[in-house]
């Protein structure tokens, strides 16, 4: 069976042609780099996404910090990880790559801050 | 009142100016100053939660706060970096919370004198530049840029004010939304809204295609079965005191709305995302020549306006679809500031075909000195494409191109040995390769 793609891991968009026999990418195509097949396979069999959202925090300069996942968590989990992440709240200060939940929902992969918020009487360091 | 005098004055501490920093330090500009209106640098990259940026400047993929970061770190790293100093020293000093409100040039027999007048939380702060790089970035165009009827009801954003409403001041607006336009915004706010437990509705695009990157349609619309509407108008906005519902309509080939075929969604927040516009108001009184095509200034290959002394890279020049191209173009627009170069006797205009809305740079001033970086966009989708650049009848460089769309800014750089072909006129052409 052949299928169309998108690949998605960079902004070039790929138009891909996959290939599948039982349960297996057999061929790719329209690729422009090695990361489009592996995107291929993956996207068929287990698709994959970074989360990207944001955390409350207290005392801080403002009242989110940015946050992403430190890897992609399985596809459909994506709301379900926003919804609990959207129940913590962290305190000032945080620091850009400061891990702030460790197993994010059991899938193993860490939620990491992307920005800093330090507390609220510190001068910023810019 | 304080008053300073600098190398460099940067207006926008956003990719565009943080590059055009780093680039022109490097090549030995010495007294470089920052104006930024925002507490923290970065521009609306801090706003820009979602990842993708980065991977042709940073070799990774990037969210918009951590690009953001780098961009600064690298400067902090490599020089003196001061910011909110009582005097302006050698390196780059970042003024934060500090508001461009005029700019006037005084050009006498002795100096020229390009004056910066400013508001920060210091008082007034007049900067005298030898050279301006202008980095405002650019505007969302409103629901009155495309002539939305209906009621002003609570209720009607534009997908940058909700995206700082929801990822900075941590406010949730919506529980039914319609996205009108389908521009990358647009589509990274619908899953951003679907995320934070609202429902999108529609995503209506009044044209056969998106001006967003197809990566996004396929990671922020699909993933979320979000629907997107093609040929699709808004014809009505209704409620009183908040949005109640919107009214889409078909159109035909004219985009023309077919009002007996229109549809009522019922929703409680608008969000339009109908492209951006450079933000050129600052410099209004000083004349600088807009480009109709990209309604940003007009300028040459060292990015360098119509005024001497004024340059100018990312999104005030032409908006761009990512920020490392802003980025690698305002790193030229710091060289093209610092190095000298020898004029031609004439500027050669450059001319494209009806399969390419714009070029940037639109003109060359300078000999030619290095490889040289041309960016445009085409004006429809052509699955096949051929680019061919061609001076003075010779063909200089012919490409082939797949997947060409308005949505995605084709660049191309002619490396030094070809450039220097480049005779009294350039000419590039777009054109679709049939099968």
């Amino acid at each position: 069976m052949k299928q169309e793609l998108i690949c998605i891991i960079c902004p070039r968009g790929c138009h891909l042609s996959v290939e599948v026999k039982d349960k297996t990418v057999t061929s790719v195509k329209g690729n422009a780099c090695p990361r489009g097949e592996a995107y291929a396979k993956k996207e068929l069999l287990a698709p994959a996404r970074t989360l990207t959202t944001t955390m409350k925090v207290e005392g801080g300069q403002t009242p989110l910090v940015s946050v992403k996942s430190q890897g992609e968590i399985p596809k459909e989990l994506m709301i379900c990880a926003v919804q609990y992440l959207d129940t913590l709240t962290l305190k000032a200060p945080v620091l850009v790559g400061q891990v702030l939940v460790e197993n994010l929902l059991d899938t193993g992969i860490a939620v990491v801050a992307t920005a800093e918020n330090l507390e609220q009487n510190l001068e910023p360091v810019a | 009142m304080r008053e300073f005098q600098c190398d460099l004055a940067i207006i926008g501490s956003g990719p565009a100016g943080l590059a055009c920093a780093k680039s022109a330090a490097e090549h030995g500009v010495k007294k470089i100053v920052i104006l930024e209106r925002n507490p923290q640098s970065g521009g609306i990259l801090n706003q820009c939660i979602h990842n993708g940026f980065g991977l042709s400047v940073y070799k990774e993929e990037l969210t918009g706060p951590e690009y953001a970061y780098r961009a600064l770190q690298l400067i902090q790293r490599n020089f003196p970096f001061h910011k909110d100093p009582d005097m302006v020293e050698d390196g780059i000093s970042l003024f934060t919370e500090t508001m461009v409100t005029y700019i006037s040039k005084v050009v006498t027999d002795i100096a020229k004198d390009h004056q910066i007048q400013a508001l920060s939380p210091k008082g007034v702060l007049i900067i005298h530049a030898q050279k301006v790089f202008l980095a405002m970035g650019c505007r969302e165009r409103t629901r009155f840029n495309i002539l939305t009827p209906g009621t002003r009801p609570a209720g009607i954003f534009t997908a940058g004010a909700i995206q700082k409403i929801i990822n900075q001041e941590g406010l949730m607006p919506a529980k039914e939304a319609v996205i009108i336009g389908s521009g990358d915004i647009g589509l990274i706010m619908a899953r951003r809204l679907t995320l934070e437990g609202a429902k999108v509705k529609l995503v209506s695009e009044i044209l056969p295609y998106s001006s967003g990157l197809t990566r996004n349609i396929v990671q922020c619309l699909q993933d979320y079965n979000i629907p997107l509407r093609y040929n699709t108008a808004l014809v009505d906005i209704i409620g009183k005191k908040r949005v109640e519902a919107v009214v889409v309509a078909p159109v035909d080939e004219n985009r023309r709305p077919d009002l007996s075929r229109a549809k009522t969604i019922t929703c409680d927040t608008v969000v339009f995302s109908v492209g951006l516009t450079p933000e050129t108001d600052l410099t209004k009184t000083l004349g600088l020549v807009i480009d109709p095509a990209t309604n940003g200034y007009q300028v040459d290959e060292t990015l360098q306006t119509s005024l001497p002394g004024f340059y100018s890279g990312g999104n005030v020049v032409h908006v761009h679809d990512l920020a490392d191209l802003v980025t690698m173009e305002s790193e030229r627009a710091g060289a093209g500031l610092a190095i000298p170069r020898v004029p031609r006797s004439a500027p050669v205009y450059l001319t494209h075909n009806e399969n390419l809305r714009y070029i940037v740079p639109q003109l060359l001033r300078y000999q030619s000195f290095g490889p040289l970086v041309l960016s445009m966009r085409s004006t429809r989708v052509l699955p096949k494409a051929t680019l061919t650049i061609i001076s003075e009848g010779q063909v200089i460089l012919k490409q082939k191109r797949e997947h060409v769309t308005p949505g995605e800014m084709l660049v191309v750089t002619l490396p030094e040995v070809l450039a220097q072909k480049i005779g009294n006129d350039l000419t590039v052409n777009l054109d679709e390769e049939t099968l």
